[in-house]
């Protein structure tokens, strides 16, 4: 029996006067997993976050998390009891210190662990008696994490986790949020443009595209099916594009095809070697190619 | 134990570190009895998912190659005939350099043998799955 | 619930201390007392500065204390008039009713510790220097208290609506409409010159219940607002 989901988004649709935001979106992102929700800017990433925040309604369809629905007051309540949210605009109060601010955020959270918010303040090398107004956007973000980290949280949804940051700090969060779920089983969405880092420490995978999930699935599991074919003809390449293209976008060089085929590969390949393929090159792709091919117009 | 992996090379994760356990059992750096790092230690040094860890360590159990042993961790299996392994891969060294050496004569480069080999591989590999799905 | 309490001081103290540097203008008038010799003089001058206090002093500190807990400033930017922290405050485990209501009543409060201190200031201030007939009288200050929640009430709603600058605006601008009204010498009820003087007469007491239904239904459609609204 396989627990429920985390989060659970059904057919969610939001616009903002005549820009649509969400047009049916379905996700579902298991618990304990390290899901990584990537898109274009204006894709509905942070739309999406904020739904499940409570901090603005949906327009159509569902979303809940720990199976508590998104939209009334007492319900959005409790799951921001269970979950850290790290914002998109890293501002704090202006008025307040670090100190202060770790003092607030802890008086919400009885599981707070200072232990922790401790250890990568030092990590971080922040300075509890620094206004917030005084600190540089990598710093922020940083505080972020700290809050975020040390609340003992069930869930975190992270957006730009690593803004700003350099190497070194980008490499320390990576593994506070690797070994946050490795000792507690917290879920954790990574909203992030960086993808490189979500490939590294990720296992799940949301691509939001125009208002809709193109994706939502185990990122090993897409790896393994959607790879970049290099086909090379003896003759024209072109009397073999109408059986193949239903595989796949194609691009034709001359003798060569090229395409990237999320299924049925090893059926591909009989086939482009039944066409007369000279030669069949196959490669893994990155999450940026894979990205890119799916979101290029 | 080293474990170097490469996020970006497009190969997931998890069968590079399968890959590299078993490499490291191959040329005896690990050991039967051996403990491999736990989960959580493993995903903390090389900045990786746990669950992508424990993936991995499930599927070289599956293998053999591997026990898991509840509270106590993960080990290199005892029952493994290294010394098998091991001869195997003494039987398969001088066959590959010879091929090479051949290929290499030839006037191909070290890209082209590459490609050349894994072609060969893919083959194979594509009417292993036409054979099992018949 | 503490954690806002601590977030409320933190906003307020600045806030607070800007109103006493406010009231510093009242007492340094008063200062001045000492420097004018004929008697006629003085008490115009001591009208002066009551009128100036309850006129202009009061519904400034009220506005300056005011506030909703959701932190605005005037940005251009993704939501008109929100701070860019409200995204961190509101993925807290609070309802919106909370921050609201731990915000207005810290403000309330230093708004009547410091109409209460005043006052008794400028009643020690008229013994010291010896004006006959000039300053407020104790028994004005439940009125003065009212009538400053009043204007707490107002401006909190219309922050919740309005970004700083314009809520400020609105304010004024409603507040200075009501004091040139009554510096005027307007009649009745709406005068609240005259109200805080207790120079009403038998309107009162149903002023004052009205003063107080009034701020409560301010504070109410501020909560039904900051409930509504999409952050």
């Amino acid at each position: 029996m396989t627990p429920a989901p985390a989060i659970e988004i059904q057919g969610l649709a939001r616009s903002f006067g005549k820009v649509e935001a969400l047009r049916g979106l379905d996700l579902r992102v298991p618990q304990g997993s390290l899901a990584g929700l990537v898109g274009l800017n204006g894709a509905g990433k942070t739309t999406t976050l904020r739904i499940l925040l409570g901090q603005i309604r949906p327009g159509a369809g569902e979303a809940s998390v720990f199976g508590l629905p998104c939209a009334p007051e007492p319900s959005s309540v409790e799951i921001r009891r269970r979950t850290a949210a790290l914002p998109e605009q890293k501002a704090l109060f202006p008025y307040m210190t670090v100190a202060e601010v770790l003092r607030f955020t802890r008086g919400f959270y009885p599981g707070w662990r200072d232990d922790r918010a401790q250890r990568l303040l030092t990590d971080f090398e922040l300075d509890p008696k620094r206004k917030t107004c005084t600190l540089s956007k990598g710093q922020l973000t940083k505080l972020h994490l700290v809050l975020c980290l040390s609340r003992g949280a069930e869930l975190m949804l992270l957006d730009e986790p690593t803004d700003g940051l350099d190497p070194v700090a980008t490499e320390i969060a990576l593994q506070a949020m690797v070994s946050l779920v490795a000792e507690t089983g917290a879920t954790i969405l990574l909203c992030s443009h960086r993808l490189n880092e979500v490939e590294q420490i990720a296992d799940h995978l949301c691509l939001i595209h125009q208002g809709r999930a193109l994706l939502d699935e185990s990122l090993d599991g897409l790896k393994a099916r959607a790879r970049r074919y290099l086909f090379v003809f003896d003759d024209a390449a072109e009397k073999a594009e109408p059986a193949l293209v239903r595989f796949g976008r194609l691009r034709r060089e001359g003798r060569a095809l090229s395409l990237v085929a999320f299924r049925d590969g090893h059926a591909l390949e009989a086939e482009a070697r039944a066409l007369g393929a000279v030669s069949v090159e196959t490669a893994p792709l990155t999450l940026r190619e894979l990205f890119l091919e799916m979101v290029k117009p | 134990m080293i474990f170097s992996l490469n996020p970006g090379s497009g190969i997931p994760i998890y069968l590079q570190l399968m890959e590299q356990i078993r490499f490291g059992v191959e040329t005896g750096a690990l050991r039967p009895g051996d403990q491999l790092p736990g989960i959580r230690r493993l995903a903390e040094m090389v900045v990786m998912n746990p669950n992508t860890v424990a993936k991995a360590y499930r599927e070289l159990e599956h293998e053999g190659l591997i026990e898991l042993r509840q509270g106590s961790g993960a080990f290199v299996s005892t029952k493994l005939d290294t010394g098998e392994l091991a001869g195997r891969m003494r039987k398969a060294k001088p066959l590959v350099k010879h091929t090479v050496e051949r290929l290499l004569a030839l006037g191909l480069n070290e890209e082209e043998v590459r490609r050349l080999v894994e072609a060969e591989l893919r083959v194979h590999a594509s009417s292993h799955h036409k054979e099992a799905s018949e | 619930m503490n954690p806002l309490w601590l977030k409320s001081w933190c906003e307020c103290r600045y806030r607070y201390l800007l109103v006493w540097l406010l009231s510093g203008v009242v007492l340094f008038d008063l200062a001045l007392f000492s420097l004018v010799k004929r008697t006629a003089d003085r008490a115009d001058l001591g009208e002066w500065v009551v009128l100036f206090y309850l006129g202009a002093v009061v519904p400034i500190a009220a506005l300056v204390l005011a506030g909703s807990g959701v932190n605005t400033q005037t940005s251009w930017g993704m939501a008109p008039g929100l701070h860019p922290s409200t995204g961190f405050l509101l993925s807290m485990p609070v309802r919106r009713s909370a921050l609201l209501w731990t915000r207005a009543s810290m403000g309330a409060a230093l708004l009547l510790s410091w109409v209460v201190a005043t006052h008794l200031i400028l009643i020690q201030a008229d013994s010291a220097l010896g004006v006959p007939g000039w300053s407020l009288p104790l028994s004005t200050l439940p009125a003065v208290a009212v009538l400053a929640l009043l204007y707490f009430g107002v401006a909190t709603w219309l922050t919740v609506l309005f970004d700083e600058l314009w809520s400020s605006i609105i304010a004024l601008t409603m507040f200075g409409m009501a004091a040139g009204y009554s510096l005027a010498g307007g009649p009745g009820w709406a005068n609240v010159i005259t109200y805080m003087r207790l120079e009403n007469g038998y309107r009162q007491v149903p002023q004052t219940v009205f003063c107080l239904a009034l701020t409560a239904g301010f504070l109410g459609l501020a909560q039904y607002s900051i409930r509504k609204k999409e952050y």
